[in-house]
């Protein structure tokens, strides 16, 4: 009767006041300890989530680093004309043109300051936060969404590509929308989550093409279901009309993009290039080749964002640890949501591992992405279920919350995270000493967008080769970064003989988080 | 009983217990296996090979308990693949009498009555219910009577179990015997649900599943009963489907005429049914499984009850196993008797592998060399992974964490039990309790206490002393071992507060047989923890033998490769404007075959061959920008490069880089060694053959032991004695430290040599020691700018990792001036630091000197120191002579000296 009374205070707010004076005084007891702040999480969902996203906003706010190089080439090409960026892209890049042209919208909304060219990513970053809870509520249960949310609110990696003028947390926020919308659409079945799931679809391959991944583990999902329905003797006609519908209206959509694409695969099989951005950066030894450890580190990545490669290595080397954890699943069950997201986590993950032992530089966590709500529902879904009880639930989703927070500090501040690069505060300085007639020589080539937004001014070259003797009065800044690059660590090097060779002297050096300039007068 | 009684006892209710399909189950069973072995063999095939031979007694360990492990993982995987689903069938003769039996000694009546109640209903018309009660109490006489049972009492309990049935036997005449431990109630249905399977005449019993009724009632009845369900579930399938089923005590019918052709029940085992089926088999009777369950019993609810039980089975099984050996059974019978008996030695295989870390931790010492972490866990990971999915998808979830954790905790009742039979200690035949203690019960779990505090200690030692990633990751390992045994073990420290299986105001307590020899085995376990540590410790200080390179050394190895090799195989000096010399191609080489990376070491070797190789066969020195800047080639490199060859042969099986090693070598014995008084002396290349030239850190004993041992020619030989006569005179006595460069040069009387330092700048002018024993002299250089900078601290490393006592007596004897001012990147010849800057190939010279020396504590320092500073300030050079002072002095990865 007591169980009875202390579950039925948990049905509406209304109902809690009045009835919680009712239950006997043992009873308000433990309410008081254990239901009352689940109880408030039950009754008003929206606002705890509205409270994540708001965190989650603040912290995606505090920005704490300059724009990165691949950051650059895309304020670069926003800065065109759209027909002219839409060339661009065709010419030299390889992704699909929507975070473009929403990046190319922003920019002549909200001009182009580090805040402005980043707001789309902020805001999908954010939007991430309510998405996750939808998500997990539709798979498994509220819990499961709220904690779900709430790592999404704080997960390193999910903070650092929201501060990124980049497609990915676009590409994080349509993968998870589209799970939702496929879910609801085996559910219901009803002609508007169908739509959402072929819109969400859609927006999704024009986002990035390793998107065909998880939308292809998702047509699997739709397979599975309409087999065990046949299996059950259910109707399964409804479930393949909307299938072969959504397929037609994602062809239908893709359509235009094919040349699009036709054309950039023309253009990097001529330059020889592939996905050959700007190197992550994040240090060869734990991530990059595609190795058991690569695995490892790109899963910590995923959840704890990045660190040195000396805690990357030295967290990888727990990975015994891991063995307990797959002793922990014995027993355990499985439903088919539990199913599917798990295959949205780990297939991407695993097909780029292989493809990158063709090409190295594909196995890296931004372009599975995709697969990192899911892997945060995965962990949410570890906390809620039913095997731990409620105490042990909460006190290992305070446990994770707190490592997530420990390691977005770590992550945002500390000098040895691989991927920052101190290149703003280096121009600055450049800008700050630089003299009429100066000219600043960088390497690698690729630093050229950097040093255009925040030094459009500045007379700068690139280092190609070694260069010649230029005997001259006016000062030489040598920016430089990459060094553990043999090519550019041998241009820089060949230029700083030639340079001290050719009547300078090294006035300054200036180093900074990965990144040193020489000045020479 | 009571009519709320009744409804508490969920011995009275349902059964979960679902069966798959035959061939579904059997499909899926083949699939992971077929899985499971493919990942076995990647693991196996990758880990028994010699190189990866660390620490001999510890590999051979290791590789004993995989082996055992991987036979019980494929004796699993081949039991669950003939799974077979049996269904009830229709019996010939309905009316068939049949005996129950139910034997009892010391459990009280609210345990024992529902269970005679439920006989008497099954047998009702056909049978007749026999209470076998050894413990001779009028209760049970009352019992028997208030349900028409037969009450039988013995005036001894002599036979225990076995006695007490067999002399019901000789009181009994029905064609039937089934089997009821007084704790299984079984379902009114039973006997119509199995008689039939003995219509075939052949059919000595049908054995059916012990079920745990009381599995929610307590966390180890819990995983006790996860335990059963996959005994019961696949391997009882699978069993039965290779007529392998054997007899588990209860829920059993058997044919009297069976029994009796074999003289009843075996009374000298304390696993009476395990035998008796060993007997049945042999004798040409068949067996049949009956998956369904048909009685529902108690499972051990405290950790003393179950440690009781498992003693019991693990010593009868363990006892059973000569009998197993010698009894005339068909192979598959045969193999299917002895996984099932040598399952209980898996105790002896879970210490070892608890016992590895904290050895590691301690000593240093691992079983497995040339290799990382990082490789061992791809090899490693899809095996046990694959394992682990078998195991639950053949138990269809039914396997919990806690049956995993229960059984590990219990790893010492293994060992125990294997001691005791081994000391031929007298087994008692032990009940196991029925009811559970509420209490927490230490005591039982102490030896694995005692393993949990080892491993926590341990590991909270280690991380005090070092947080690096080879420490972190045995501490992991601990924490894996610590962590399992903690869980195994937590269920006996709590208190329980789930209610007794029925209300019993006046339980009856037991303990002198819940009471374990707890003292006795945790000495066992303390000393099979520590008896590996002290052969480690043995081994390294007191024979010599080297550890294998550490997860350090290949922590450092693969570092410079990763940093300073690029994806050519070019090794480029990043701090010095990017060129490559050939010493460092030589470098990458040894580090990669340490690293056993052959796909490095063919980058490396065909760069360097494409690149430096000259028409003569020697490596020219230097390119920068696209092209050769130095064509002269560097006799270390040539030395060195071949060195690497002649192993990468050895490690790789590539006789082709022997060939390449070999001509390597011919050539720096042609072109990069003179003849002085008819000894050869090693010079520092083509160019510095006249003058003799010679840079003394060139020489490398174990180079040309490598060599030697390719082409047997002697000039191997000699330039070993006239290097470490050189050196010897260089240093004199440890006065000095060697120079960077010297001249060679003849003084009369030929065929004494004087050795200057300063090779470019002077002729020798006054010997700084006096003519060795090998007739040649050293001599200083006339010039104070003669030091010993980078280059002679290589002298040290290539010493001090010779196999011949009188080169690290060389080594050894630098020490006193590298401990006086160790690290500095040049010094003058009589060790006054001529610079501040420290550099950590100096330091890892110092490491070497005390190594040889014996100042291994102070050695390990040194490079650790190394590993900072070039942490801090990041170089070529640096990171080279780190790891490749590691590897040469603190492991065999290069190959091991003779007689080690």
């Amino acid at each position: 009767m007591a169980e009875a009374r202390s579950h039925s205070i948990e049905t509406t707010a209304g109902e809690f006041a009045l009835r919680s004076r009712l239950i006997p005084r043992l009873d308000r007891g433990v309410a008081a300890s254990w239901l009352r702040p689940l109880t408030w999480t039950r009754t008003h969902p929206w606002l705890v989530v509205g409270t994540f996203a708001l965190v989650g906003l603040v912290l995606r706010l505090l920005l704490a680093r300059g724009i990165w190089v691949d950051e650059a080439i895309s304020v670069r090409q926003a800065h065109m004309p759209l027909g002219a960026m839409l060339q661009d892209l065709r010419r030299t890049d390889n992704h699909p043109p929507l975070y473009f042209l929403i990046l190319w919208g922003a920019v002549r909304l909200g001009g182009y300051s580090e805040l402005a060219v980043r707001m789309p990513s902020i805001i999908a970053g954010t939007a991430l936060v309510p998405a996750l809870f939808l998500t997990g509520r539709e798979l498994f249960d509220r819990r499961t969404g709220l904690v779900a949310a709430a790592f999404g609110a704080c997960a390193p990696l999910v903070v650092w590509y929201s501060q990124e003028a980049r497609m990915y947390a676009l590409f994080m926020l349509l993968a998870t929308l589209a799970v939702w919308a496929q879910v609801h659409a085996i559910r219901d079945g009803r002609v508007r989550w169908w739509v959402a799931y072929a819109g969400l679809t859609i927006a999704l391959l024009y986002t990035h093409y390793f998107s065909v991944i998880p939308v292809g583990v998702q047509q699997l999902a739709f397979a599975a279901v309409a087999w065990r329905r046949a299996h059950h003797g259910e109707p399964i006609a409804p479930l393949l009309i909307g299938c072969a519908l959504t397929w037609l209206a994602v062809t239908l959509a893709l359509l235009p993009m094919a040349p699009f694409v036709a054309q950039q695969v023309a253009h990097d099989q001529a330059v020889g290039t592939g996905f050959s951005e700007a190197p992550g950066g994040a240090g060869a030894p734990p991530g990059s080749a595609a190795s058991s450890y690569a695995l490892l580190t790109n899963f910590v990545w995923a959840l704890w964002g990045y660190h040195s490669d000396t805690t990357m290595i030295r967290v990888g080397a727990l990975w015994p640890l891991g063995m307990l954890a797959a002793l922990a699943l014995l027993g355990r069950r499985r439903s088919a949501t539990l199913l599917l997201t798990i295959a949205l986590a780990i297939v991407p993950v695993l097909l780029l591992m292989l493809a990158s032992m063709s090409k190295q530089s594909l196995f890296d966590v931004r372009y599975f992405s995709g697969a990192i709500p899911m892997l945060l529902l995965l962990c949410a879904r570890g906390l809620t279920s039913g095997a731990l009880r409620r105490r042990s639930a909460l006190l290992g989703t305070t446990a994770m919350l707190a490592s997530m927070l420990f390691a977005l500090g770590d992550e945002q501040l500390s000098a040895s995270n691989p991927r920052k690069y101190d290149l703003r505060g280096a121009l600055a300085q450049i800008q700050a000493e630089a003299r009429p007639g100066d000219t600043v020589l960088y390497a690698p080539d690729y630093l050229q967008d950097v040093i255009t937004y925040y030094t459009p001014r500045l007379h700068a070259t690139p280092l190609e080769g070694p260069i010649q003797h230029e005997p001259g009065h006016n000062g030489v800044f040598l920016l430089t970064s990459f060094l553990d690059q043999a090519p550019v660590a041998t241009a820089v090097g060949s230029a700083k003989w030639v340079l001290e060779h050719s009547g300078r002297r090294l006035v300054h050096t200036d180093r900074r988080t990965k990144i040193i300039t020489w000045e020479y007068r | 009983l009571a009519a709320p009684e009744r409804i508490a006892d969920k011995r009275l209710g349902a059964a979960h217990w679902p069966l798959p399909n035959e061939t579904y189950a059997r499909r899926l069973a083949r699939l992971t296996a077929l899985l499971a072995i493919v990942f076995a063999c990647w693991y196996l095939t990758w880990l028994l090979r010699p190189q990866r031979i660390g620490m001999p007694v510890l590999f051979g360990l290791l590789a004993a308990c995989e082996a055992f492990n991987l036979l019980q993982a494929i004796g699993f995987w081949w039991t669950c693949s003939f799974q077979r689903v049996r269904t009830a069938v229709p019996s010939v003769d309905p009316l068939a009498a049949v005996d129950v039996m139910i034997p009892t000694y010391s459990e009280p009546v609210d345990v024992v009555e529902p269970t005679v109640a439920a006989a008497a209903r099954m047998a009702a018309g056909r049978a007749e219910v026999w209470l076998l009660d050894d413990g001779c109490r009028e209760e049970m006489a009352v019992v028997a009577a208030r349900h028409g049972a037969r009450y039988v009492a013995r005036a001894s309990s002599a036979g225990a179990k076995a006695g007490n049935i067999n002399n019901a036997l000789r009181l009994s005449t029905a064609p039937f015997v089934c089997v009821l431990d007084c704790d299984h109630v079984p379902r009114a249905d039973m006997l119509e649900r199995i008689m039939g399977h003995l219509n075939d005449p052949e059919v000595a019993f049908v054995q059916t599943p012990q079920y745990y009724a009381n599995a929610h009632d307590s966390a180890v009845a819990a995983a006790a009963a996860a335990q059963q369900a996959l005994f019961f579930g696949p391997i009882a399938r699978g069993k039965d489907g290779l007529d392998a089923m054997f007899c588990c005590g209860t829920n059993v019918v058997f044919r009297r005429a069976a029994l009796e052709s074999v003289g009843g029940f075996p009374e000298d085992s304390i696993t009476e049914d395990f035998e008796l089926s060993i007997r049945l088999h042999e004798r040409g009777w068949r067996s049949v499984y009956h998956p369904e369950v048909v009685a529902l019993g108690l499972g051990p609810e405290d950790m003393a009850s179950y440690v009781s039980q498992q003693h019991r089975w693990a010593r009868g099984c363990l006892s059973a196993l000569p009998v197993v050996l010698r009894a005339r059974l068909p192979w598959r019978l045969r193999l299917q008797y002895l996984l099932s008996a040598s399952y209980f030695l898996t105790g002896w295989t879970l210490m070892f592998y608890m016992a590895l870390p904290i050895i590691r931790i301690l000593t240093g010492a691992q079983p497995l060399a040339a290799t990382t972490a990082d490789q061992f866990l791809l090899h490693f990971a899809p095996y046990y992974l694959a394992a682990l999915t078998a195991v639950a998808i053949a138990g269809a979830g039914s396997y919990t964490f806690g049956a995993f954790t229960l059984a590990a905790g219990g790893f010492w009742v293994h060992v125990s039990a294997t001691l005791s039979g081994l000391l031929r200690r007298p087994a008692r035949f032990i009940v196991t309790p029925k009811h559970g203690e509420s209490g927490r019960q230490p005591r039982a779990v102490a030896p694995a206490l005692a393993a949990l505090a080892a491993l926590i200690g341990v590991a909270a030692w280690g991380l005090s002393r070092n947080r690096g990633p080879a420490t972190l990751n045995n501490v992991a390992f601990a924490a894996l071992h610590a962590s399992v045994l903690a869980a195994g073990v937590l269920p006996a420290l709590l208190v329980r507060r789930s209610e007794a299986l029925v209300h019993e105001p006046q339980r009856r307590r037991v303990p002198a047989r819940r009471r374990w020899p707890l003292p006795v085995a945790a000495a066992v376990v303390a000393a099979a923890l520590l008896v590996p540590a002290a052969i480690t410790v043995v081994g390294n200080h007191a024979l010599a033998l080297k550890p294998n390179l550490s997860e350090r050394g290949h922590a450092d190895a693969a570092a410079f490769l990763a940093n300073y090799v690029d994806a050519t195989g070019r090794v480029v000096r990043r701090d010095q404007g990017g060129d490559t010399v050939s010493e460092g191609q030589a470098y990458g080489l040894l580090l990669a075959v340490a690293l056993d990376d052959s796909h490095r070491f063919a980058t490396i070797w065909a760069w360097t061959q494409s690149h430096l190789r000259r028409p003569d066969g020697l490596l020219a020195s230097r390119w920068a920008n696209g092209r050769v800047v130095d064509a002269q080639p560097a006799t270390d490199a040539d030395l060195d490069a071949a060195r690497a060859l002649v192993a990468a042969a050895d490690r790789f099986g590539n006789l082709g880089y022997r060939r390449q090693g070999e001509a390597l070598g011919h050539a720096v014995l042609a072109r990069e060694t003179v003849a002085i008084g008819q000894l050869p002396v090693l010079v520092a290349g083509p160019w510095a053959r006249k003058p003799p030239v010679i840079n003394p850190s060139y020489f490398s004993p174990r180079a040309y032991s490598a060599l030697a041992n390719v082409d047997h020619d002697q000039r191997w030989v000699s330039l070993t004695k006239t290097s470490r006569a050189l050196s010897a005179g260089l240093i004199g006595g440890g006065r000095a430290l060697p120079p960077d460069w010297a001249r060679a040069i003849a003084v009369p009387p030929d065929p004494r040599l004087v050795v200057a330092p300063g090779a470019t700048v002077s002729p020798a002018a006054q010997p700084i020691a006096s003519p060795s024993s090998s007739g040649l002299v050293a001599a200083a250089a006339g010039t104070h700018a003669a030091g010993s900078g980078l280059d002679a601290v290589r002298l040290a490393v290539r010493a001090a990792e010779s196999c011949v006592a009188k080169d690290r007596r060389v080594a050894a004897e630098l020490w006193p001036l590298y401990r006086a001012a160790p690290g500095y990147a040049d010094y003058a010849l009589n060790g006054t630091p001529r610079t501040p800057q420290p550099h950590a190939a100096s330091l890892a010279a110092a490491a070497a000197a005390a190594r040889a020396a014996g100042q291994t504590r102070a050695s390990n320092l040194l490079l650790d120191q190394a590993d900072r500073l070039n942490l801090r300030q990041p170089t070529y050079y640096g990171a080279a002579w780190i790891a490749l002072a590691r590897v040469m002095l603190t492991s065999n990865a290069l190959g091991a000296c003779p007689g080690q």
